[in-house]
């Protein structure tokens, strides 16, 4: 692998909290262009990951490079390259989403057209809404869009999908893959696993702090097969969600 | 400075926007104008008069008595000391003075001026009440042409005039500095404490920070956003009592603004010294209430003080918005300079510092 094909590199990241040991020593890298899955049971250590990355976080010990800078040491400087989703994202009340969004450029001294970053996310009619108003769905994408003011290299989604109805997790699905597409990096949390199945590239399993499996989703599953592993009920070629897509539609149904 | 500015625009709006906050801060402080207003202006139409009859004659008792039956005058009979205390102080709006020899020396003379000899009412103006003083002066003549019978002579019997200017301060001089103080301290510490725990527990502030601000930007602006929302306040407040109620503001303005500063620095840090201990929202309210409430009731701003015993009075002298209101009060009231508020000046600069050390040591980030 290139050297210029990596954007993010870490080597043996540790974060103590106290006694507490939420990441041990963890190392992994992530391709440019890539969407790159980081899965585990709650308290695994992903957003802690994630944060220290983002700059949100001192990290106890390790290295973190993002796009040759230094991750721990030139936080503004990595603040300028990324853009983040947070989990529990909040944003001002009484703006309007074209405020927020103006705001959030300002923030990066930027300027931007709010009406085409709002219209990337489908959100085009909804400039003089406030956030509140939004749907689970509509407040996602619109978080998305705030991650995408500063044209960002990198971004980090996390668990953009909780909570979210089948039709609206299928249309932040094309979103990713659309942002994907122009050539940005993705960094995603999630705990559905058809999700990092369809659109990771390559995914870390995370547990206790530590990465336990690291490759493509494929490659996992195929590595499970050949360890002779078989379901005890063959599944069908098709599930519920197929059967619920196939009802309702999947047509995006706000508030 | 783009970062600073759009963050300062943004809070600003969000303030303003803020309805429930500006009904506390802004509503009932104009409320209470009106309602205190109301009862200053019950009956404007009268006249307080103070006669002092120093003749005290058949005479002088006939010109008391039609100056009685006067509908606009409202006639207080005292001594030439009291009355003069008291149009000093503005609860008379005209005081007549009834010389001894009235109504004595009641003939005519051809000299144009008249001389030393004569009779002489005195009318003290008070100054406040321009347009009262020259009407009554008119009844007064008049009342003085009927009894004397001075058609086609010459008066013997003058007026001497002298403008007092008296202080006049009605409830809404006293109350209003009151509630602008009130209104910097309801601002401060409730706009800043909810709207910071607020976007901690929403999250908004960790978003935020993911941005490439600086935390002392966003403290900046949220402390200039409020400086500007207080501000507006302010003048929104002292307008309202000057068109409505002829609120008199004799002090330097710029004083009332460096006064109004200090109060806004002081309170925003108490409010931020409460969003950094506060946890959520629920812990933020009995904390801003155990502190605004006894200043609320305690530090003049409703009622002057000097009711209080006198330890009760000593240890709210200590209030930080005792000394804004005081301080506010006696520039605004009184036209005082900066030597005879140095007291309120620096009480409220040790307070600064206080507040300004609590936020620092207690505020949080998360």
């Amino acid at each position: 692998m290139a050297q210029n094909d990596v954007i993010i590199s870490v080597k043996n990241l540790v974060k103590k909290y106290g006694d507490l040991e939420a990441v041990r020593g963890i190392s992994f890298e992530v391709k440019r262009g890539e969407i790159f899955g980081i899965l585990g049971p709650n308290g695994a250590g992903k957003t802690t990951t994630m944060e220290i990355i983002e700059g949100l976080r001192d990290a106890t010990s390790g290295e973190v490079m993002l796009d040759d800078h230094d991750a721990l040491k030139n936080k503004f400087e990595i603040k300028h390259k990324i853009g983040i989703q947070l989990q529990a994202s909040g944003f001002y009340d009484n703006l309007s989403l074209k405020e927020l969004i103006n705001l959030f450029a300002n923030l990066y001294n930027r300027e931007v057209d709010y009406k085409e970053i709002l219209k990337e996310v489908g959100l085009g009619e909804k400039e003089k809404a406030r956030v509140k108003q939004l749907s689970g769905g509509q407040k996602q994408r619109f978080s998305i869009a705030a991650a995408l003011v500063n044209d960002p290299l990198v971004i980090f989604l996390d668990e953009p999908t909780t909570g979210l109805d089948p039709q609206a997790r299928r249309n932040l699905w094309e979103l990713i893959e659309n942002i994907k597409a122009k050539g940005k990096t993705i960094i995603l949390t999630t705990h559905y696993m058809d999700e990092a199945e369809k659109l990771c590239d390559r995914i870390a399993i995370m547990d206790g702090g530590k990465i336990i499996q690291m490759d493509t989703p494929e490659k996992m599953i195929d590595d499970l097969l050949a360890r002779g592993f078989s379901k005890p009920k063959p599944e069908k070629a098709a599930n519920l969600e197929d059967v619920f897509i196939e009802l309702t539609g999947k047509e995006i149904r706000e508030e | 400075m783009k970062p600073l500015i759009s963050l300062t625009i943004a809070a600003t709006k969000r303030y303003v926007r803020n309805v429930s906050t500006l009904v506390f801060s802004l509503f009932i402080p104009i409320a209470l104008i009106f309602v205190f207003g109301a009862f200053t202006n019950q009956a404007p139409s009268k006249y307080s008069v103070g006669l002092v009859d120093n003749a005290n004659s058949e005479i002088s008792k006939q010109f008391v008595e039609t100056l009685k039956k006067v509908p606009v005058f409202e006639i207080n009979t005292g001594n030439e000391n009291d009355e003069h205390t008291k149009i000093d102080k503005g609860d008379r709006d005209l005081v007549i003075v009834i010389p001894a020899n009235f109504g004595l020396v009641n003939t005519y003379i051809a000299a144009p001026a008249l001389n030393t000899s004569d009779s002489y009412v005195q009318l003290l103006y008070n100054a406040g009440k321009q347009q009262q003083g020259q009407t009554s002066k008119q009844v007064v003549l008049q009342i003085l042409d009927t009894q004397f019978n001075f058609a086609g002579q010459r008066r013997r019997i003058g007026i001497s005039e002298e403008t007092i200017n008296s202080k006049n301060l009605t409830i809404i001089d006293f109350l209003v500095p009151g509630l602008i103080a009130q209104s910097i301290m309801q601002l401060g510490i409730f706009g800043v404490a909810f709207a910071f725990v607020s976007q901690k527990v929403t999250g908004v502030l960790k978003r935020i920070l993911a941005t490439p601000v600086k935390a002392w930007q966003i403290i900046v602006a949220e402390g200039f956003a409020r400086v500007i929302v207080s501000f507006l306040q302010i003048v929104i407040l002292i307008g309202v009592s000057v068109a409505v109620y002829q609120l008199k503001v004799v002090g330097n303005l710029f004083l009332v603004g460096a006064l109004a500063l200090m109060g806004i620095i002081i309170f925003q840090s108490i409010g931020f010294a409460i969003a950094g201990y506060a946890k959520d929202e629920n812990q933020v309210a009995p904390l801003a209430q155990i502190i605004t409430l006894p200043m609320l009731l305690l530090s003049g701003v409703f009622f002057s003080r000097d009711v209080f015993p006198a330890w009760l009075k000593t240890v709210t002298d200590f209030f930080p918005l005792t000394y804004l209101a005081d301080g506010m009060r006696a520039v605004m009231n009184t036209g005082a300079g900066l030597d005879v508020i140095a007291g309120d000046f620096l009480g409220l600069f040790v307070w600064m510092i206080i507040a300004f050390f609590l936020a620092y040591r207690l505020f949080k980030w998360e």
